[in-house]
């Protein structure tokens, strides 16, 4: 099928000699041009989850797909794209030869980007820095190029561990409604993981909610505030019961554990 | 026209200049009355024969300025190839250890054996193999330079990030793309540290290489002033040594500083 698709994918990771299950029997799906969020505690497994995707780690059981191929074909076809919570850019560069490293890789035939580096500057905002260092940027700056970066080769799927993680709470709220802009004009899909509430009920089509120890999806909650998305979203009755719905989700399994004790 | 003093350029050049004075004036100072000492010494006859004046080396030095020159040429032809050679093995054997982690531990010991091995003891081998040539110069200068470059090639490539690593995995960069973009800029600060330590290495390997049966060469000028007793022309022949050897390391530290950003420069010589 078409989009992302996670099929009861499981990692055991060994720790200390012993195994530690760091996700058991994930299972999701993700049409193209979908926006999924990965929320959850620390330890639930939702950045092994995303790097799995990546084909960063492989999975121990289960299966992946991104357009019915494997991660691996996936990321050799220079079809993801992925964010990191810091910048990760190459500090000897600009901006510009940060945002165009990816097409340097493609080889002299195969895949073109969508957009230009030059136009992808324009699109996250960093006109006027293309000749900057990164080390002249701030923060925000920093992840819009980081950002521009993982566009450049027009990836099918567009893969964010958190970042915004590092930034203060109004460059964040500032970064998301920019990174709704630019998802909408690339039309990718994307699968962010996060920490707050408020981002993941701001960003996604559909909540992926994770327990941890041992990780697992507890919930998955559909996200059906009208697009685009709006500041005034976050006052609305609607935006209070999904965010309610993902907290009582998150927090479901101390209520058990108070039951059980009871 | 002579800007005032209170023009910021000017105080900038004034107070480059006063650094630079107590920078290089002690050193200076100190080689200067070192010089005059043994001149008086030398003189007066208190010093042995061995030990001749600086004038008498200074003119020594200018009556011979021709030969020398030429000789000098020819050594710094051997010390420049040698130590080009010796960096591009170990940049090659850097990227083979970048893209197969393997065998680090392998060639990290073939290096530190082959570099304790006394150069004089395989200096004979080396010539019976590869004949008398400038090409067996240059391996020996090449062999004498080659670790230090190796040591702070491989530190240089193993300090990427797990980030930028897997931030090249997932833009499927080929081990050739993933060196070229991302180990060697990570590297080179710490190549020229090696590569300082190197510079001056690469005179002393052309010269010990000249020692066994070359025909031109500052060395063979040595070797000659040497068995012949001219004590003058050995010690101009020593001052060039030692002055090639500095120019090799200022020359290697200023294509450091217009190569690389301040920042980005590696103080010290760890390897």
């Amino acid at each position: 099928m078409p989009g992302l698709s996670i099929a009861d994918v499981s990692k055991t990771f060994t720790v200390d000699g012993k195994p530690f299950v760091a996700l058991e029997g994930a299972t999701l799906n993700l049409a193209p041009g979908e926006f999924g969020a990965l929320i959850g505690p620390s330890g639930c497994g939702k950045s092994t989850l995303l790097r799995m995707v990546a084909d960063l780690v492989a999975p121990s059981s289960g299966t992946i797909t991104l357009d019915d191929a494997p991660p691996r074909t996936a990321r050799l076809r220079h079809d993801i794209g992925f964010v990191f919570q810091e910048a990760t850019l190459l500090p000897w560069r600009s901006v510009l030869d940060n945002i165009r490293l990816p097409l340097e890789m493609l080889g002299t035939q195969g895949k073109r980007g969508a957009l230009t580096p030059a136009e992808l500057v324009q699109l996250v905002g960093l006109n006027g820095f293309e000749h900057a260092r990164p080390s002249q940027l701030s923060g925000g700056m920093q992840q819009r190029c980081a950002i521009a970066r993982a566009l450049a080769v027009a990836p099918r799927i567009l893969l964010l561990d958190e970042p915004f993680g590092a930034l203060d709470e109004i460059t964040r709220y500032r970064m998301n409604f920019e990174l709704l802009r630019i998802w909408s004009q690339t039309g990718t899909t994307a699968l962010m993981v996060t920490h707050s509430i408020d981002e993941a009920v701001l960003m996604a089509d559909r909540i992926f909610v994770l327990a941890a120890r041992p990780g697992r999806i507890v919930d998955v909650v559909e996200v059906d505030l009208p697009r685009p998305r709006r500041f005034e979203h976050i006052e609305t009755p609607a935006f209070s019961v999904l965010t309610d719905r993902v907290r009582r989700s998150l927090f479901s399994d101390i209520e058990q554990r108070f039951e059980h004790a009871a | 026209m002579q800007p005032s003093l209170s023009h910021p350029a000017a105080r900038r050049t004034s107070r480059f200049t006063s650094r630079f004075a107590s920078f290089f004036m002690p050193p200076a100072l100190l080689i200067v009355a070192v010089l005059v000492l043994a001149e008086v010494c030398a003189r007066a006859g208190v010093a042995a024969r061995s030990f001749p004046a600086p004038s008498a080396v200074g003119i020594a030095t200018w009556r011979d300025a021709h030969a020398l020159f030429e000789e000098t040429l020819s050594t710094l032809f051997v010390a420049i190839y040698g130590f080009i050679a010796a960096t591009a093995i170990s940049l090659t054997l850097a990227f083979v250890v970048y893209a197969v982690r393997r065998v680090e531990t392998t060639v990290m010991t073939a290096a530190a054996v082959l570099s304790s091995i006394p150069i004089m003891a395989i200096m004979p081998m080396l010539l019976i193999w590869m004949g008398p040539f400038v090409s067996t110069r240059i391996a020996v200068t090449c062999l004498i330079c080659v670790f230090p470059i190796l040591v702070s090639a491989i530190q240089g490539v193993q300090a990427v990030g797990s980030r930028l690593d897997e931030l090249f995995t997932v833009m499927a960069a080929r081990p050739l793309q993933r060196f070229t973009r991302l180990a060697l800029p990570v590297a080179v600060p710490y190549l020229f540290v090696g590569l300082r330590v190197a510079a001056p290495l690469s005179i002393l390997g052309a010269l010990v290489a000249e020692w066994s049966g070359a025909s031109t060469g500052l060395g063979v000028l040595m070797l000659n002033a040497m068995f012949s007793l001219q004590i003058d022309r050995l010690w101009s022949t020593v001052c060039i040594a030692c002055v090639i050897s500095l120019g090799a390391y200022g020359y290697v530290c200023l294509i450091e500083r217009l190569a690389l950003p301040g920042d980005r420069v590696i103080e010290g010589a760890s390897a």
